[in-house]
C-alpha cells in the first residue's frame, strides 16, 4: 500500500479549489501561486501546477494576460471568470460538507 | 573546457553546456511526449519552458552565464520529474486517449429543436448556425417538397442525444468527465436563462437570434412546429377513435345486430346459424376463439399507436409485435380448419324423390299458397333470403315450383327434396329431415312457402323442387302469392314469373298457354320486349362493327325478321276463347 499516492490524491482533491481561492483576492501569475501551494505544503513539486492551469483555463474557471516583467520575461497573469468564481462556490460548498462529514465520521467512530 | 550551445527558451537565450542541454532536451522530451495528446499539451509545455527560463535566469549573473548540469538537475527538481506530472494529471491524460477513439456522431439536438431537432443536430455537428440549415429546409420544402421528405428521412435516421455522452458526441467534443461537467454547466445555466425568461416565448426567440430575421423564421418554426405536433395529436385520436369505434361496432353488432339490405344480422342470427348448422361445440368453439384472435392484434396495435402518438409511450418490443402476429395468425389458422371442418359437412348431396297424382277438377288444378302468420310477417317475395328466424324458429324458403307437360294422360307432382351431407347416404338423411306443409287434393295443390328442419336435425342446404307435370288440356290457375315459389315456368307468351299469377294457363301441344290474358296486352308485352331484345343485341354488336361492316348488316336483317314475324305467330297460335271452360 502506497500511502504516498493517498495522500497526493488527497492533496489533488483540494488542490483546484485552494488554487481558485488564491486568485479570487489577486490575480497572480504561476511563481506566485506555486509559492503559496509551496508554502501551504500542498504540492511538491512545481510541474504539477501547470497541466491542472491549463486545465482549468480550458474549461473556462480562469483566464490570464500577458504582463511585463522587470526581471524576465513576460508573465501569464491568472485571473479568475464568472464561471470560476461561481465555481469556487460550489467547491468551497462541498468541502465544507465534505470536512464536516469527515470529522464526524471519524469523532463518531472514536467515541464507540 | 566544455562546449556550449546557444539555446531559446522561454524567450530568452541561454548558454548552455553540452551534457546539460542534452539532459535538458531529454526532460522537455519526455514531458511533451506525455502532453502532447493531452488538450492544450503544448501549452502546458510553453509554461513549464518559461519557468524553467525564469529559474535559469535567476542561476545566471555576469559572472556565471554558462548553465551548467548542476542548475538543471537543480531546476528538474522543482519542476518534478515527468512521472510527478503524470501521477497529477493522470484522470485527465486517460480520458484524454479516449477521447481520440471517440469520434463526432450525428445526432438530433432535441433541446435547441424546433421540430424534431434535424438542423440543430447538424448544425451542432458540422459546427454551424442551425438557422442556415433551418432556411435551407424551408426553401427545400417551398420549391418541390423535397425538404419535407429528406427532413422526416433524417428525423427518422438520426438517433436523438438524450444522454449527456450523446450530447457531447454531436458537438464532437471527447466524452470526457470534465467536458461532461462543462456541459451539465452549461446546460443549467441555459435552463436558468429560459425560466427567467419564461414571460415570453416570443422574447426567447428573440433572444436566440440575433437579428430580426432570425426571431422571424424562429417564429415560423416555431407554428410549424406546433402544426405538426397538433397534426400528429390528431392521427394518434384518429387512431383511437378507429380503435374505439371498430371495437364498439362489434359490440353493438353483435349483441344489438345491424341492418343489411333489410335483413338483420346479429347474436340471435349467429347463435341460430350455429344451432341451425348444428355443429360441434369444438367447432363452435374454434370459430369464436378464432374471429376474437383475429380481432385482437390489429386493435390492440390501433390503441397503442394512438396512445403513442398522443403520449410519446415507447415503442413496442419485437417479441410482443411478433406476439401479435402469431396471435392473428392463429385465428386465421382456427377460421380455415373450422371452415374445411364445416364444409366437408356439405361435401357430398342427396335428395329423394316422391310422386304423387294431382286429380284435376272439371280439367282444374288451383295451385294456392299456404298463407299464414309467418307468411305475413315477411312479406311474399323474397328469394333473395333464403332463411328466416320467426320466433326463435327457422324458416327456409329454398321451396320451387315448376310446371312441365306431362307426357301421360294424368297430372301429377314430383316432389324432389334434396340436401348436402359428409356422406351421400348422411345427405340423402338430411334431405328427408325436414317438414314441408304440401296439401294435393282433387283440383287443388296447397304448398308453403318456406320448410323447417326436423327435430335437431342440421341444416345442410336442404332445398324443395316441386314440379307439377300437367296432362295436355289441363288448366292450372295460379293463386295469388304463388310468385314466392314459381321458378322460371315456361309458356306460350312468355310471361315472366310474377306476371303469371292470377291467371289461368292451360296446358297445350305447344306449352303452357294463357287463356284470360288481353290479347292486345300479349302482343305488346311481345313488341315491348321485342324491343328491349333487339337493342341489346344491337348493343352487343357494336363491337363488332368496328371489325366487319357485312356482318351489321345481316344482323339486324335478322332482327327486323323477328319483329315482324313473331307477334303474328302469337295470334295464330291463340286458340279459341269458347274452348276454355272456366
Amino acid at each position: 500500500m502506497n500511502l504516498e499516492n493517498t495522500k497526493a490524491q488527497m492533496r489533488k482533491g483540494v488542490l483546484e479549489l485552494c488554487i481558485l481561492n488564491m486568485l479570487q483576492s489577486r490575480d497572480a501569475y504561476a511563481n506566485q501561486i506555486i509559492e503559496d501551494l509551496k508554502k501551504a505544503e500542498l504540492i511538491v513539486v512545481e510541474g504539477t501546477l501547470y497541466p491542472l492551469l491549463t486545465r482549468l483555463k480550458n474549461g473556462g474557471l480562469l483566464a490570464y494576460r500577458w504582463e511585463e516583467s522587470t526581471s524576465g520575461p513576460p508573465r501569464k497573469y491568472y485571473t479568475l471568470t464568472e464561471l470560476g468564481k461561481s465555481a469556487l462556490k460550489e467547491l468551497h460548498a462541498s468541502w465544507e460538507k465534505l470536512q464536516e462529514a469527515v470529522n464526524q465520521s471519524i469523532e463518531e467512530t472514536n467515541e464507540k | 573546457m566544455n562546449k556550449t550551445l546557444n539555446i531559446n527558451l522561454g524567450g530568452l537565450i541561454f548558454h548552455i553546456d553540452e551534457d546539460a542541454f542534452k539532459k535538458l532536451e531529454a526532460y522537455l522530451g519526455t514531458l511533451r511526449n506525455q502532453f502532447h495528446k493531452t488538450n492544450g499539451g503544448d501549452e502546458i509545455i510553453n509554461d513549464v519552458e518559461h519557468r524553467m527560463a525564469e529559474l535559469f535566469k535567476e542561476r545566471t549573473s555576469p559572472s556565471k552565464e554558462v548553465i551548467n548540469r548542476l542548475d538543471v538537475d537543480e531546476v528538474i527538481a522543482i519542476m518534478g520529474k515527468p512521472e510527478d506530472y503524470l501521477q497529477e494529471e493522470m484522470e485527465a491524460n486517460y480520458n484524454s486517449y479516449e477521447s481520440y477513439s471517440s469520434s463526432k456522431k450525428m445526432h438530433r439536438d432535441v433541446d435547441n429543436r424546433i421540430i424534431g431537432g434535424v438542423a440543430s443536430g447538424l448544425s451542432a455537428y458540422f459546427n454551424i448556425n442551425p438557422i442556415y440549415l433551418r432556411v435551407l429546409f424551408l426553401v427545400m420544402l417551398v420549391t418541390g417538397g423535397f425538404g419535407f421528405i429528406l427532413y422526416l428521412i433524417l428525423w427518422a435516421v438520426m438517433p436523438a442525444a438524450r444522454t449527456t455522452a450523446e450530447k457531447l458526441q454531436m458537438r464532437g467534443k471527447p466524452v470526457t468527465l470534465s467536458n461532461i461537467e462543462d456541459f451539465v454547466k452549461e446546460e443549467g445555466s441555459a435552463v436558468g436563462r429560459t425560466m427567467s425568461e419564461i414571460g415570453g416565448r416570443a422574447r426567447h426567440y428573440g433572444g436566440r437570434g440575433s437579428n430580426a430575421l432570425g426571431s422571424f423564421f424562429a417564429a415560423i418554426f416555431q407554428l410549424i412546429r406546433m402544426i405538426f405536433k397538433f397534426i400528429f395529436k390528431i392521427i394518434g385520436f384518429f387512431f383511437l377513435g378507429i380503435a374505439l369505434i371498430v371495437i364498439g361496432s362489434l359490440m353493438l353488432s353483435f349483441f344489438v345486430g345491424v341492418e343489411i339490405d333489410g335483413v338483420h344480422f346479429g347474436q340471435i342470427e349467429f347463435e341460430q346459424a350455429m344451432a341451425v348448422l348444428s355443429l360441434d361445440s369444438s367447432i363452435y368453439n374454434s370459430i369464436m376463439i378464432g374471429l376474437s384472435l383475429i380481432a385482437v392484434g390489429p386493435l390492440l396495435l390501433l390503441i397503442y399507436y394512438g396512445l403513442r402518438i398522443i403520449f410519446g409511450i415507447e415503442p413496442l418490443n419485437s417479441s410482443a409485435r411478433k406476439g401479435l402476429v402469431l396471435v392473428t395468425l392463429a385465428g386465421i389458422v382456427m377460421l380455415i380448419v373450422s371452415g374445411i371442418q364445416i364444409a366437408q359437412e356439405f361435401d357430398d348431396s342427396g335428395y329423394q324423390t316422391t310422386e304423387q297424382i294431382v286429380p284435376a277438377k272439371n280439367g282444374m288444378i288451383i295451385l294456392d299458397l299456404k298463407k299464414d302468420s309467418i307468411l305475413n310477417e315477411y312479406g311474399y317475395y323474397n328469394n333473395e333470403n333464403p332463411w328466416r328466424i320467426f320466433n326463435g324458429k327457422s324458416y327456409f324458403t329454398n321451396v320451387e315450383l315448376d310446371i312441365k307437360r306431362s307426357s301421360s294422360n294424368r297430372s301429377y307432382l314430383i316432389t324432389k327434396t334434396s340436401a348436402q351431407g359428409r356422406t351421400r347416404n348422411q345427405a340423402r338423411f338430411n334431405s328427408r329431415s325436414l317438414n314441408h306443409y304440401l296439401v294435393i287434393d282433387t283440383g287443388l295443390v296447397m304448398s308453403s312457402p318456406y320448410f323447417t328442419l326436423a327435430e335437431k336435425a342440421p341444416y345442410r342446404a336442404q332445398n324443395i323442387r316441386m314440379t307439377l307435370y300437367l296432362m295436355v288440356g289441363d288448366t292450372v290457375y295460379l293463386s295469388d302469392g304463388m310468385e314466392s315459389i314459381i321458378y322460371d315456368i315456361d309458356n306460350v307468351q312468355n310471361y315472366w314469373d310474377p306476371d303469371m299469377v292470377g291467371h289461368f294457363w292451360t296446358m297445350t301441344d305447344r306449352g303452357l298457354f294463357c287463356t284470360d290474358c288481353a290479347e292486345s296486352e300479349m302482343i305488346k308485352d311481345r313488341w315491348d320486349n321485342e324491343i328491349e331484345e333487339s337493342e341489346i343485341q344491337d348493343s352487343e354488336l357494336e363491337e363488332e362493327v368496328e371489325i366487319r361492316d357485312g356482318f351489321i348488316e345481316i344482323e339486324e336483317k335478322q332482327v327486323h325478321l323477328e319483329r315482324q314475324n313473331r307477334p303474328k305467330m302469337a295470334i295464330m297460335l291463340a286458340p279459341p276463347q269458347e274452348s276454355f271452360l272456366i
